[in-house]
């Protein structure tokens, strides 16, 4: 009894770490119409390199603050390479595909070269804090995922509903060539939104690499978890990822602590499988069947 | 016009085998392995051609195909006579795109890629775990080939694979030509006015996922057979990003494009061998530089070239 409750809890802040990884590929998909298969090595950058250093003795803030500084310059590098897809009248999805999985495939194997190929866990400086429950122990870490992802979900929210920045990001989503003429500044905003999907996916890699195990090869199925949870709730709705990244952090964790490894990595995937065959709107989009098209 | 087409894409499928055969004779066993291997990769990218260069489909899980080609002919090939160690992965990869396109009817664009995404992310996880199947992480050795007389090692294999390409590469050319691959062009450029036209988009889906599976198998089963063991990692996420990339880099819909991407993919990589450990940043920038620059792949250069350079009775092709 006491595992399921432990389970639980575990899977929900996990779910929460999920949600911040839809949520950095919602904010840009919203601001910008390009859908980045590369949000999870973006994270996968914070995690390790904060990992690494630590683990060479470096205090784990500066490492932090060090790796959210890579973590922008790179954003803003991909952000000043996606502008031009982004501008261009005839937007050819296919590839904004390919692009994104060449920069995925760029980070990856980058940060394997240079940061080595070895998995750490990353120690933050609450790892040892927890809380006793029963036989298990509930690190600090865990809970810190659901505040920070609460606090980054609240300053989402505000900036795109109620600030100017927010509102040019929602007019680029609805149409780039309206908004184009209605004086948003396309290219600005599009470096913007990788900005934004890079902080959030800094905080999403420090926290995530604190209970999941970091290594350069993890970027990928971070992002395709990041897409299950989105699928979930439909992109356009944010609110969505938050419940479809608690489906898949409690599926994975009872799927890791009953079935096994393989059965935890095939999670992900088989949810996106089943969604598109049972519930191809989402759960939550009312609106979804127009979005799911694009 | 089209039996002269025909015709000419007769002749280049015979000059594809001649330079395939030629180069067995003279290369040497470790250039030929090279050659034998870009080979296998064209092979696959003719399917992947045909989807994303005709039907306008970004697949990223095809490496399910290209698993169940290797795998299947590492363990049919023991037990059965070729043809059947060659004809049941097909049969078994057309009915898994079958059930692929069921599950991806209703969705085009980022969703399919997602979702083939997913799907190749499901086979790694299945290879990796199957182990009476797959043998696991250690994989399958001492995969038998066919043989062919005269030749010996890597070069029995580039013989025979050359000419599947110079086949392969003839069906794929006329495919363009005729009323369905007309249709998936249709399709490709604009949905509703090809629904308008009477094409049902659903059958062009299918039709083109399901031809689309059939070379990536059989180049699997090759690429079993070329290296003679087999494992997780020639079926990893990256090879199917690599046979996605060949298309694109290449040029959608091109028909050179499967050789050329494979050259750009496979040959060049291993060329540039000091620098072995940024091979696969390499091919990640390529594919990156291609989708954000250069949209119609190296199809952009051969057409630049001609312009250039070439007689000005012909316009560009594409």
């Amino acid at each position: 009894m006491i595992d399921i409750a432990y389970f639980t809890i575990i899977g929900l802040c996990i779910g929460c770490g999920y949600a911040l990884v839809a949520l950095g590929i919602a904010t840009l998909f919203n601001g910008s119409g390009v859908l980045n298969f590369a949000q999870g090595d973006i994270i996968m950058i914070a995690a390790l390199y904060v990992a690494v250093r630590t683990t060479s003795g470096e205090n784990y803030l500066v490492a932090a603050l060090e790796a959210l500084a890579i973590v922008l310059v790179v954003c803003a590098l991909i952000g000043l390479l996606f502008v031009k897809p982004a501008v261009s009248r005839h937007r050819d999805i296919d590839l904004i595909i390919i692009g994104t999985i060449g920069i995925s495939t760029i980070l990856a194997n980058l940060a394997n070269n240079v940061l080595g190929s070895e998995t750490y866990s990353l120690r933050s400086p609450i790892t040892d804090l927890a809380v006793q429950l029963g036989s298990f122990t509930i690190s600090w870490d865990y809970f810190a995922l659901v505040i920070a992802a609460a606090i980054l979900f609240a300053g989402y929210l505000v900036v795109y509903k109620k600030t100017d920045i927010g509102l040019q990001m929602r007019a680029m989503s609805a149409d780039v060539d309206a908004a184009r003429y209605s004086g948003v500044q396309v290219a600005k905003l599009t470096v913007v939104g990788w900005l934004i999907a890079g902080f959030i996916g800094t905080f999403a890699g420090l926290l995530l690499g604190s209970v999941l195990l970091v290594s350069a090869s993890m970027g990928v199925p971070l992002t395709i978890s990041g897409f299950a949870a989105a699928m979930i709730g439909g992109l356009k709705n944010p609110w969505g990822a938050v419940l479809g990244g608690a489906i898949i952090g409690l599926a994975e964790t009872f799927a890791a602590g009953y079935l096994g490894t393989a059965a935890r990595q095939s999670i992900a995937p088989m949810i996106i499988i089943g969604v598109l065959l049972l519930l191809p709107r989402g759960i939550l989009a009312a609106r979804g069947a127009r979005s799911r098209v694009v | 016009m089209q039996v002269t087409r025909q015709r000419t894409y007769a002749i280049e499928a015979a000059a594809i085998a001649a330079v395939a055969i030629a180069a067995a004779v003279v290369l040497r066993p470790h250039e030929s392995q090279v050659a034998a291997l870009t080979v296998i990769f064209a092979l696959a990218g003719i399917g992947l051609n045909i989807l994303v260069g005709y039907a306008g489909l970004v697949s990223l899980g095809h490496v399910v195909f290209f698993a169940i080609g290797g795998y299947g002919w590492a363990r049919l090939s023991e037990i059965a006579p070729v043809p059947i160690a060659f004809l049941v992965p097909v049969l078994i990869s057309l009915a898994v795109a079958a059930g692929i396109v069921v599950v991806t009817l209703r969705v085009a664009g980022y969703y399919f890629g997602i979702t083939t995404l997913a799907i190749g992310l499901l086979s790694v996880v299945v290879v990796q775990n199957a182990v009476p199947l797959t043998g696991g992480h250690a994989g399958i050795a001492g995969i038998q080939q066919l043989g062919v007389p005269g030749f010996a090692g890597p070069d029995q294999v580039l013989v025979i694979v050359g000419i599947v390409l110079a086949i392969a590469y003839f069906l794929q050319s006329s495919l363009r030509e005729s009323p369905l691959g007309t249709a998936m062009l249709a399709t490709r450029f604009d949905l509703a006015a090809s629904r308008s036209l009477g094409i049902s988009i659903t059958s062009i889906k299918f039709l083109a996922f399901m031809i689309s599976a059939v070379p990536v198998t059989i180049a699997g089963a090759f690429l079993a057979q070329l290296v003679h063991y087999i494992g997780p990692d020639q079926f990893s996420l990256e090879a199917s990003i690599k046979l996605i990339a060949i298309a694109i880099i290449g040029g959608r819909g091109w028909r050179w494009a499967p050789i050329l991407g494979a050259v750009v993919v496979v040959t060049l990589p291993e060329l540039l061998r000091p620098l072995a450990e940024y091979r696969l940043v390499f091919y990640g920038a390529a594919l990156a530089f291609v989708a954000i620059f250069m949209p119609r792949g190296l199809s952009q250069l051969a057409v630049w070239v001609r312009e250039r350079f070439g007689s000005h009775r012909r316009k560009a092709a594409i």
